[in-house]
């Protein structure tokens, strides 16, 4: 065949692939609408199942977008910002899904349609679609295991965090005095707190291999393992401040509020290793090996 | 570490174990992992390990000299960032210390059951004692009896927790030593290969340090230098062509446009011929992402120098040529000004839906016509130190950009891309043509002996291990206090549960019922 009809074959599934994303997008905000609704009338049963079967429609749509991507590109679907933002917002839901069958409570529902929705609308917005060549450095069969771990422990730490939050925000609102029901009591908030202990668990050793294969895949392409890279900086001062909070788990009198506080900071250290350093670096210049096109 | 043990040591002790119960408190861990995060925010703030120049360069000399003595730029190799480490070492250390002595025991019972014991009655069975009957429940049942003296029983299901999380920190403590390696022994370098021409490089020699660690002592006199000897067969670029598609995007509505072809570097290699430093010869291959590794160095593709001739026509007569190197500028008297070439592409050109084909080679070429006469003279404005204007006495607006006054000089010209410098398709300019000629490419490797790397490459595979046991694999341990009573033999069951793939309310319950003699 003819390469400019395959070619505009290739664009042509591009732009069907952004209306796909851009749809997955409209149902991300219909999920959102609802568990606003959700949070003034916990009750209404029509509102947490319209929440949850929209962020289902969100994620399916999604699934679709990164089935047509890898099919296109013939490798990995998180080579780009636009696609590790797309990504990311799947691997988020698909990890809250989980979470939210299990635990029943879909307050943190909130919280992961705002990340994920506000990461695929930045990638429809700010970033470009095209399927590019990658850069000889970034050849590497490392890059599969290194992004998708890594990324799957992101995920489990947005919806971690999105738990930590729901817990502060049911607390502040048994404070003020609220009373609408969640699904949480003061019996069952514990054991709904300490699934955000699970979940830093489940997603630490993934964080650490993430940091690590990093550091390997560093040692085959430039041949120093560590260079104290601002990305790679900041991916170790995620590393050293979850492992703060597991250790603040050890101790009874830690679990409370300190334990919070640094699962909080934690997570803003999380964004920033993701999006904040290569920002930052682009906004001022800043060297980092890390930034490629 | 129990109060009756401690009673045992004699005072000569007594300073070993203050400093080991404060080294193995988790309270330090903490403390340090905070101070070593703030010490990391510090460092990324500031670029690190840059050479002299570029940072004055960049902020001036009075900034570099201040952020400089409090070795703010080299902060991660500062004694205060090794201190801070070797501390967090020795942290590790008497953890998993204290965890080895203290609780090899893995957890044995106490004497009383704690208040959140389930209270169950002890079932027997064909003649057996419930005690018995409850030995045989738990063996059934693939525990491990690791005590059932006096009252009490102790089984475990599963992985010794303890054991793997003392696995994972002290194989995090050899990644440290790994660290500390790395520093103190590897050295680096880089060697521009010409095709054709061998060069050497050293392995051991009082250049290196003395740092083959297995090989040589500190005292370097006592050995012969060695070298490995590299010389380059063929050094193969690969290009790959895409279409670049400009879209216009709405959220429903996306248009698109082919646009012109883009270059994007697809690989580089170099074909070599090495003879290690035992004299042993081989043919090798270097690619990005594929290291050669020979006699204690290891070599990697990291780029390439390139230079070709720039050869001037004027109505078919070459009235000019010249030697120019990729990225570097360089002049022509016959046209004056100065050109500014980019990326040599040369090799093989790798095109979807396409036939692979050789690149015709070219390069970008800009150029900044000549100043006009009267400002000939003025200099452009340089990068650097003169950009601060501390030395150029400029004066400066809000965002630090030269305010235009009288004696301003004019700016220089813009530069102006005037196509690809190619060898097939000539290039017109002032009058004359420009065509490209003799292109001819270098490999440029690093190399580095690095003795930490496999020591952590060891340490991160237990890490990974140990961390993923203690994590994932479940493991469930029991201790059962037997207690005779007026109704019957009863038990206390506490059960404590570690992994996160195993279903402890579950099991507890399953136990319990079995132990009670409900389900066997």
């Amino acid at each position: 065949m003819d390469p400019a009809i395959l070619l505009q074959r290739d664009a042509a599934r591009l732009a069907t692939e952004q209306v796909i994303l851009s749809t997955a997008l409209c149902a991300y905000g219909v999920a959102f609408i609802f568990y606003v609704l959700h949070f003034f009338g916990p009750r209404v049963r029509a509102f947490s199942r319209g929440a949850t079967a929209a962020l289902i429609g969100a994620a399916a749509l999604q699934t679709v977008v990164i089935i047509i991507r890898t099919i296109s590109k013939g490798a990995s679907p998180f080579q780009s910002l636009y696609e590790s933002l797309s990504w990311f917002a799947w691997t988020c839901v698909v990890a809250y899904l989980v979470i939210e069958w299990r635990r029943n409570v879909r307050l943190p529902g909130f919280f992961v349609t705002i990340f994920a929705g506000g990461a695929v609308l930045y990638a429809l917005l700010g970033q470009s679609p095209e399927i590019k060549p990658l850069f000889p450095a970034l050849q590497s069969a490392w890059f599969f295991w290194h992004v998708a771990i890594a990324f799957a422990s992101y995920a489990i730490f947005v919806v971690a965090f999105s738990v930590e939050i729901s817990y502060l925000l049911q607390l502040l609102l048994w404070k003020l005095g609220w009373k609408r029901d969640y699904g949480l009591t003061r019996e069952n908030i514990s054991r709904f707190h300490r699934s955000v202990h699970q979940l830093v668990l489940l997603g630490f050793p993934m964080l650490t291999f993430g940091v690590m294969s990093g550091a390997a895949w560093a040692n085959e392409a430039w041949g120093v393992y560590w260079q104290w890279d601002p990305k790679e900086t900041w991916s170790l001062i995620t590393w050293v401040v979850f492992a703060l909070y597991l250790h603040t788990r050890v101790r009874p009198r830690w679990r409370g509020a300190p334990s919070s506080v640094i699962m909080v900071l934690a997570f803003a250290c999380m964004v920033t290793t993701f999006v904040g350093v290569s920002w930052l670096a682009k906004l001022f210049g800043l060297p980092s090996l890390h930034l490629y096109g | 570490m129990s109060q009756h043990s401690q009673k045992r040591h004699s005072a000569w002790t007594a300073p070993f174990r203050w400093i080991s119960g404060e080294l193995s408190r988790i309270r330090l861990t903490v403390w340090l992992l905070i101070v070593m995060g703030v010490t990391m925010i510090v460092g990324s703030i500031f670029p690190q390990g840059y050479d002299a120049d570029t940072y004055v360069s960049s902020w001036g000399e009075e900034t570099y000299a201040a952020l400089s003595k409090w070795g703010l730029l080299n902060l991660f190799h500062t004694k205060y960032f090794l201190i801070l480490g070797g501390i967090l070492l020795l942290n590790l250390l008497f953890c998993s210390l204290v965890r080895w002595f203290g609780r090899s025991g893995a957890g044995l019972a106490r004497e009383r059951p704690p208040a959140h014991a389930r209270e169950i009655v002890l079932a027997g069975g064909h003649g057996e004692s419930p005690r018995v009957q409850a030995l045989s429940v738990l063996e059934a049942r693939g525990y491990k009896i690791l005590s059932s003296a006096g009252n009490v029983i102790t089984a475990r299901r599963g992985p010794w927790p303890e054991g793997v999380s003392l696995l994972y920190h002290i194989a995090m403590a050899v990644a440290i030593v790994g660290f500390i390696l790395s520093a103190l022994f590897s050295f680096e370098g880089d060697a521009t290969l010409y095709p054709g021409e061998p060069q050497q490089i050293a392995t051991v020699n009082a250049e290196t340090g003395a740092c083959r660690l297995g090989l040589v002592k500190a005292d370097t006199t006592a050995w012969e230098d060695r070298y490995v000897t590299i010389t380059l067969n063929e050094f193969i670029t690969e290009w790959e062509l895409d279409q670049k598609k400009e879209y216009e995007r709405g959220l429903f509505n996306t248009k698109y446009e082919f646009l012109e072809h883009k270059y994007y570097p697809r690989d580089w290699m170099s074909e070599l011929t090495v003879v290690d430093d035992d004299g042993k010869m081989r043919d090798a291959l270097v690619e990005v992402n594929r290291p050669l590794r020979i006699s204690g160095l290891t070599f990697y593709q990291m780029a390439y120098e390139q230079e070709f001739d720039v050869v001037v026509m004027k109505d078919t007569l070459e009235v000019e040529r010249v030697r120019a190197n990729a990225y570097e500028p360089f002049t022509l008297e016959s046209i004056g000004g100065t050109f500014f070439p980019g990326t040599l592409r040369v090799g093989t050109l790798y095109q979807k839906y396409h036939d692979t084909e050789p690149v015709v080679p070219h390069t970008a070429l800009k150029w900044q016509p000549p100043a006009p006469a009267d400002t000939a003279a003025v200099e452009p404005p340089t990068e650097g130190i003169a950009a601060h204007g501390e030395e150029t006495g400029e004066t400066h607006g809000e965002e630090g950009a030269p305010v235009e006054d009288e004696t301003s000089p004019p700016p220089p010209p813009e530069k102006i891309e005037i196509g690809d410098l190619s060898a097939g398709d000539p290039i017109e300019l002032e009058g004359y043509t420009l065509l490209l000629e003799n292109p001819y490419e270098a490999s440029v490797l690093t190399y580095r002996h690095d003795p930490g790397v496999p020591v952590l490459y060891i340490a991160i595979i237990a890490f990974m291990i140990g961390l993923a046991i203690r994590t994932y694999w479940p493991s469930y341990r029991v201790n059962l206090w037997i207690e005779d009573s007026p109704t019957g033999v009863r038990g206390r069951l506490a059960f404590r549960a570690t992994g996160m793939l195993g279903e402890p309310e579950e099991i507890e319950r399953n136990l319990a019922s079995a132990l009670s003699g409900e389900s066997r």
